[in-house]
Order: C-alpha cells, then sequence, then structure tokens
C-alpha cells in the first residue's frame, strides 16, 4: 500500500508540480488585474472622505475623450471596477485635507450654504454692515467661502480696478482694499471665534480692453495686501483668508485674453489662491454632445484657467436645473484627468438661487447644485471627490 | 536525497518560479511600459513635470485650505489704516460710463451685464439717466441661452437708484417677436431703440412703451 502510494506520486509527480505553478501564475494574474486599479490610484489622488460610486449605467459617453484616455497595462482594460481580497499596499498616502473642527459632516451631504454677493457700491459703512450680517448667520466652526463679486476689470487714471455693478462706476483696487477691510472688521465682530471665513475678492473675464495680464497682476497684489493686512498683528489669520477670484465665462471673451490674467495673477500671487467661479457655457453635456464652449474655448483651456495655473481653484457655476452645468464641469474634470493625469478638486458649488428670487429666473437652489456636481463627479473614480463648500449668489 | 523530498523540492522551486513570475508579469513590465510610454509618447502620457505639478497642486490646495490655530499671536481688533480713515463716500449722482457712444437720449455700452451667461447672452446695452441722475435705466440687448437650439433674442430693461446702493428696483424681459434671435443695440432716436438681430432683421423697440414696434 504504501509503494503504491509512493508510486503514484512519482507518477504524478510532474502534473503536481504544474499544477503548482499554475494556480501560482493563476494567482499573479488575478493580482495583475488589481494592480491596473492601483495603477490608476497613483494617478488619482485620494482624498480621505472621498466618496465612491460605481460608474452608473447612464454614464453619457465621453467619445471626445476616448482618445486621450490612457490605458496603462497590456491587455487588460477595466471598465468595471473589481474588487479583490488582497491589495498590496502601495497606495500613495494621502495628503491630509485640513478640515474644519466642526462636527464631521456626513458623506454626501451637502454642507450649509454661505451667501455670495454682487457688490455695487465699495461705501465702507455698507461693507462693514454686510460683514457683521455674515458674521452673525454663520454657525459655530462653520468653514464658509463667500465670494465679494465687484464686476468686470476696468483700468482708468493710472489705476487698476473694476467696473462696480448697477452704476459700472470705476472703483481702484485700493478703494476695493478698504471696503474688504470694512467687511472683514465687520466679520470679525460677529462670527464666532470657531468659524473659518475665505473671503474670495471677484472680477470677471468680461471686457475687450482690460482683461490683461497687467490687471491679473494687480488683482493678486490687492490680494496679497489684504492677507498681509489679515496677518499683521493683532492677526485674524485664523479665522479670515482673502483669496482672488474671477467669474471666467467662455461667452464673454476669448480664451488668450483670459488666460493672460490667470497667467498675471499667478505671477503675482505670492501664494495667493484664486477661484474661478465661471461657466463652461456652451461646452457638451448630455443633451448635447456636439457643442462646443464659445469663442473656441477647448478643454485645455477651461482646464488650464481652473485648476492648471499653480494658484488656480474652482467653485463652478452650477445653475441649470436639468444638471447641465454638472455634466459640463465633469467632463472639464474628465478630461484634466485623462490629459494631466489629474482631475479637478472642486472646492466648492456656487449657485444663483437667491439671485433669481430678485430677479426672477429659473435655477438650482443650493443642495441641488452641490447634489449635482457631486453627484456627477462620484459618478467615476477618475473624478471623485468630496465638495466642501456651498455658497449661493445674490444682489 | 529521498524521493518524496525531491518531490518537495520541485514544488517549492517550481512555486518559487511561479512567484517570480508573478512579479515580472504583474509589477516589472507594467513599469517598464509605463516607463517606454512616459518617453516615447509626450501626449499621451505625463512627463515628471506635470508629475510634480500635480503634486505641488494638491499642496498648494492643503495650504490654501487650511487656517493656522488661534495661538499664533495677540488678537483683538487692528487699528484703522489711512484709507479706512478717509473713505470716500459714494456720489449721489451717476457718471457717464466710460467708452459709452451717445444715441438717442441715452448712450450704447458693451459692459458686463449682470446676469450669467448660462441664462442671458447680452450683447451690448444703451442706458440714459434720469431724476437729475440718481436713476439710471438700462435696456440690454441679447438672448435667451439655449444650449444647443435656436436662442431667442430678448431686451431686459432694468433701473437703478443711487440710493438704494445701486440695486436693481426693477427687472424686466421682454421677448423679441417669434423667429428673431440674438439682438444688439444700433442707434437710438429719442428713446425709441433700433436692434438688429443676428439674422439681419431691424426692430424697433419703444422704451415709453414698451414694446417692439414695427418700422
Amino acid at each position: 500500500m504504501h509503494r503504491k502510494t509512493r508510486l503514484d506520486l512519482h507518477n504524478n509527480r510532474r502534473l503536481l508540480e504544474y499544477g503548482s505553478f499554475g494556480i501560482v501564475l493563476g494567482i499573479a494574474l488575478l493580482s495583475l488585474v488589481r494592480c491596473t486599479f492601483v495603477e490608476k490610484a497613483l494617478d488619482i489622488p485620494q482624498q480621505g472622505q472621498a466618496a465612491y460610486q460605481a460608474p452608473s449605467a447612464q454614464q453619457p459617453a465621453i467619445s471626445s475623450l476616448a482618445s486621450a484616455t490612457r490605458v496603462y497595462l497590456p491587455f487588460i482594460k477595466n471598465d468595471k471596477p473589481m474588487f479583490l481580497p488582497w491589495v498590496p499596499n502601495v497606495l500613495p498616502t494621502p495628503t491630509p485635507t485640513p478640515t474644519p473642527t466642526a462636527t464631521p459632516r456626513p458623506a454626501g451631504e451637502p454642507p450649509p450654504y454661505s451667501t455670495s454677493f454682487y457688490m455695487s457700491t465699495t461705501d465702507y459703512d455698507y461693507h462693514y454692515q454686510l460683514g457683521q450680517t455674515v458674521g452673525q448667520s454663520v454657525s459655530s466652526a462653520q468653514d464658509l467661502i463667500i465670494f465679494l463679486d465687484y464686476g468686470q476689470p476696468w483700468y482708468e487714471n493710472g489705476a487698476y480696478g473694476t467696473a462696480i455693478f448697477g452704476s459700472l462706476d470705476f472703483r481702484s483696487t485700493s478703494q476695493i482694499i478698504d471696503a474688504v477691510k470694512g467687511f472683514c472688521r465687520g466679520y470679525y465682530l460677529r462670527a464666532p471665534s470657531t468659524s473659518h471665513l475665505t473671503l474670495a475678492i471677484g472680477t470677471s473675464n468680461y471686457g475687450s480692453t482690460h482683461v490683461t495680464r497687467e490687471h491679473g497682476a494687480a488683482w493678486a497684489q490687492m490680494v496679497k495686501t489684504l492677507n498681509d493686512w489679515i496677518a499683521s498683528p493683532p492677526t485674524w489669520a485664523d479665522r479670515i483668508k482673502i483669496a482672488g477670484a474671477i467669474d471666467a465665462e467662455p461667452g464673454w471673451n476669448g480664451a488668450p485674453v483670459t488666460r493672460a490674467w490667470v497667467d498675471g495673477y499667478d505671477s503675482a500671487a505670492s501664494g495667493s489662491v484664486y477661484y474661478n467661479f465661471g461657466s463652461c457655457d456652451s461646452c457638451p453635456f448630455a443633451g448635447c454632445e456636439t457643442c462646443t464652449p464659445s469663442r473656441g474655448w477647448t478643454y485645455e483651456d477651461l482646464w488650464y484657467i481652473s485648476w492648471g495655473v499653480r494658484s488656480a481653484f474652482t467653485v463652478p457655476e452650477i445653475y441649470l436645473v436639468g444638471g447641465e452645468n454638472a455634466d459640463q464641469w465633469y467632463r472639464v474634470s474628465l478630461y484634466g484627468y485623462s490629459v494631466h493625469g489629474q482631475a479637478i478638486r472642486f472646492a466648492g458649488v456656487m449657485t444663483q438661487y437667491q439671485s433669481c428670487q430678485q430677479r426672477g429666473c429659473t435655477t438650482n437652489t443650493p443642495p441641488q447644485g452641490w447634489r449635482q456636481l457631486y453627484d456627477k463627479v462620484n459618478s467615476n473614480p477618475a473624478t471623485a471627490l468630496d465638495i466642501k463648500w456651498l455658497t449661493d449668489i445674490k444682489w | 536525497m529521498k524521493p518524496q523530498n525531491k518531490h518537495t523540492l520541485h514544488v517549492v522551486l517550481w512555486s518559487l518560479l511561479g512567484f517570480a513570475g508573478f512579479i515580472v508579469i504583474a509589477i516589472v513590465i507594467p513599469l517598464w511600459i509605463r516607463s517606454q510610454r512616459t518617453s516615447s509618447q509626450p501626449g499621451q502620457a505625463l512627463d515628471a513635470a506635470e508629475i510634480e505639478r500635480n503634486a505641488t497642486k494638491l499642496a498648494v490646495q492643503a495650504t490654501a485650505e487650511a487656517f493656522p490655530t488661534s495661538e499664533i499671536g495677540i488678537q483683538g481688533i487692528k487699528p484703522l489704516s489711512a484709507g479706512e480713515l478717509t473713505v470716500t463716500p459714494e456720489a449721489t449722482a451717476y457718471a457717464p460710463i466710460q467708452g459709452s457712444v451717445q444715441a438717442g437720449a441715452g448712450a450704447i455700452v458693451e459692459v458686463q451685464p449682470p446676469f450669467p451667461s448660462s441664462v442671458y447672452r447680452i450683447t451690448n446695452a444703451w442706458y440714459y439717466d434720469s431724476e437729475q441722475g440718481t436713476e439710471r435705466t438700462f435696456v440690454w440687448a441679447g438672448s435667451y441661452t439655449r444650449q444647443g437650439e435656436v436662442e431667442p433674442g430678448i431686451v431686459v430693461i432694468q433701473i437703478y437708484k443711487r440710493s438704494e446702493m445701486n440695486q436693481a428696483a426693477e427687472t424686466t424681459v421682454y421677448d423679441a417677436p417669434q423667429g428673431v434671435g440674438a439682438l444688439t443695440v444700433t442707434g437710438a432716436e429719442g428713446m425709441r431703440l433700433t436692434l438688429q438681430s443676428e439674422e439681419g432683421q431691424t426692430l424697433y423697440f419703444d422704451l415709453a412703451g414698451r414694446q417692439f414696434m414695427q418700422p
């Protein structure tokens, strides 16, 4: 009996050997499939609370991006996510995103929205009172962004500034600085000491003459001046931060002009970032695959001014109730991932519900706008992220 | 060596060989292919500068959104700066808009409309001041924004009052006759505006009567 066993074992030895090899090879191939995701993950900065959802069956085709989509490994193409029990621990440690000290927001839930303002004055008292009003409405430990939009770039009497809304009077950056200081004073007095405000001082890319590289640099210098003032003793830097902002809309000006402005800003930014709170008007969306951005803009242009520039970040307008804006910006983000290896990490969402209540138009409520963009970008692991800010603009 | 031991050795060796194969197939080859792609297809893959830019970008965002702790210095009310002490009050009357072209009782301007381009695509505007310059009326010309569709022409009338911090006291939209696309103000006679559609039609808008008129 013993001999028979040995004989069987001897006769089937090579079978066992190849069997072992086959099993190991199978594991290797299986791991290879998993490694594709590791490869992709190396290019997708994972955010701490980044939500993940499987791609939707209704996910629109991105035929225009097909040629740019990278496939990292030979003969393996992943259209669906796969989960395997063993994952090699080769993912980069994600950069910890500073989180507010407020009670953590449940994943997938919109944050409380702040109110941003189109500015038709640089009156100091008006700003001071506005700051107080805003400060009173802020809850303890809230982290919020507020845009003060001063209108289109302007240059007059040797000074850079804007033509404010309403009167279209010229206001220099010096006048805007003083007005913003008034806002900050009012806010500081009334807001909880644990709250964090990012105050984005906005202009736009509208106009045929004054949207220039020099204006962008002057805007950055204005932001720097305000941040220096905030940091000067007695410091408010733990509660207020000033950023630049531009409402860049393809329908308003050409891409080269707008790129010149953001390059100018970046050249003088000195660490002060800006937020693009513009649109992607006429960009393709699920209902119009053949749409093209206005004035010859390309995805590269939109990505560049919204994320590509070192100091550029984005709080896009998500206005249309049908989800068109969310789809348009999702595609810009996907372009960034496909071509530059990094999706746009939208810092927030801007809606105009209060503005439409004042002037009559149909638009998303703040939670609807946030939900549209959040769901859209999280329908694809390549663009998935949490969106921390939500603001609604009014007059 | 006993046959059993020899067999065990074979199994171990084959397994090690399989593992080595796994390492080569799963890690070495993909990394090699990627490095080749990086060097040979700069339009498709990330170059070193772009990888560095992506990493820097995340760091900049983290810094931009971070706030230092409150124990960073003395806090309190800042002293008023020179600019804040000498704030110029708003003028009581509107000043003419730089770059405007006189037309009829008002002037034509190309300025940023107070509407997002996702709602209205404004081409230009005509304005006039009244009430000793304390009230300003704008007539914005353009179209609705209908993405992927024909965009019907409109004019939007807004009235601003200086005393109300330039807030619009009224905003009213008037649709152009059916079939007319985006409009541009080309001239004015008194309070009657001449508008040109993108199809080349000439229309008139009577501001006093608030209606489009036949030529």
